[in-house]
């Protein structure tokens, strides 16, 4: 199915695009798997840590959910859209 | 007169709700500063503001309301007596504590409406949770270098910003530069202005994603999580 990933902030430079279509199963995994094609084999690292936990200083977003309580559970659907961005906590 | 030029969009009726409500900001640092300042300027009737700290040099590059003299000063008495220059209407009223769940209530309790400008997760999830409780907007806003984030919690019609955002770990002293905030803080006041006169779309539901490196604004989506701790019961 298609998923429209979007990235922003300095993955954007990391990575050189804002945007990407991806075709993939639907799983997290395979998303990360299919991402990691297109934009290199690092795109794994900016969803997952050493030990395979999302992130802490990543905010993932599948069609506005934030992902970190339910990335055993996604079941992605096609035409979901996913957004990758670095919060900004100064004041 | 003072407000000639403002009624045109919001009229005497929402002229007479910003004079009729009581806001808290929360942070009186970059974005604090700016936010207070256009809410002040506007004729926003009741403004508590509240931040624990010290004017220091490293604050002058974009908290505009202290200079070189005040260096030392509580921020919020320095900020309390620029503002009430700026408007003479509007009641200001210092605080100058560190919000945590002891005294949350009591603050919330007066205003109807909450500001971020802060720079601590822990302190925000703190306003989140007691605004969630007692159904208070709270604007919320972060900046990062070029990078800056807006949303409204509007409890019980989008998302709160446990939803959001989960557990966040602190980072402290970013870098912030002064028209990020400028920037950021500007769009808290516009939204709290919105709410309060019930004028235009208010940014519920909706995250900005603002990088001022290309003048990118984006708005992505966000979802109420309906497990949320906080805000699932309401
Ligand atoms: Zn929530």
């Amino acid at each position: 199915m298609r998923i429209t990933l979007k990235l922003f902030a300095f993955l954007r430079d990391e990575y050189g695009t804002k945007e990407v279509q991806l075709e993939c199963g639907e799983t997290l995994e395979s998303l990360a798997e299919a991402a990691s094609k297109i934009l290199g084999k690092d795109f794994r690292r900016e969803i997952f840590d050493e030990k395979g936990e999302v992130r802490k200083d990543r905010i993932i977003l599948i069609n506005g959910r934030n992902l970190k309580d339910i990335k055993g559970e996604i079941r992605f659907k096609d035409g979901d859209a996913v957004a990758v961005f670095p919060p900004a906590g100064g004041g | 007169m003072r407000y000639k030029r403002q009624l045109p969009m919001i009229g005497d009726r929402g002229q007479m709700c910003l004079r009729n409500s009581s806001v808290a900001v929360v942070g009186m640092g970059g974005l604090g500063c700016v936010a207070a300042t256009y809410l002040i300027a506007a004729g926003i009737g009741r403004i508590f503001i509240v931040d624990r700290d010290f004017v220091n040099e490293s604050n002058l590059n974009r908290q505009f309301l202290y200079g070189m003299l005040d260096i030392g000063k509580p921020k919020v008495d320095v900020a309390a007596e620029r503002l009430r220059e700026l408007n003479p209407d509007v009641n200001v009223i210092p605080f100058q504590i560190d919000v945590d769940e002891n005294n949350v209530m009591n603050l919330i309790a007066e205003v109807d409406l909450v500001v971020d400008g802060l720079d601590s997760w822990k302190s925000r999830f703190v306003l989140n949770d007691a605004c969630v409780k007692t159904g208070t907007p709270y604007v919320h806003a972060g900046v990062s270098g070029f990078r800056g984030q807006l949303t409204v919690v509007f409890p019980g019609r989008g998302p709160c910003l446990r939803c959001i955002f989960k557990e966040m770990e602190e980072k402290s002293l970013q870098p912030v530069l002064g028209p990020v905030v400028g920037i950021i803080g500007s769009l808290e006041a516009l939204e709290t202005i919105k709410l309060i006169t019930e004028v235009g779309e208010p940014l519920i539901g909706r995250l900005l994603l603002f990088d001022g490196r290309d003048l990118d604004f984006e708005i992505v989506d966000v979802e109420r999580d309906p497990k949320c701790p906080i805000c699932s019961s309401i």
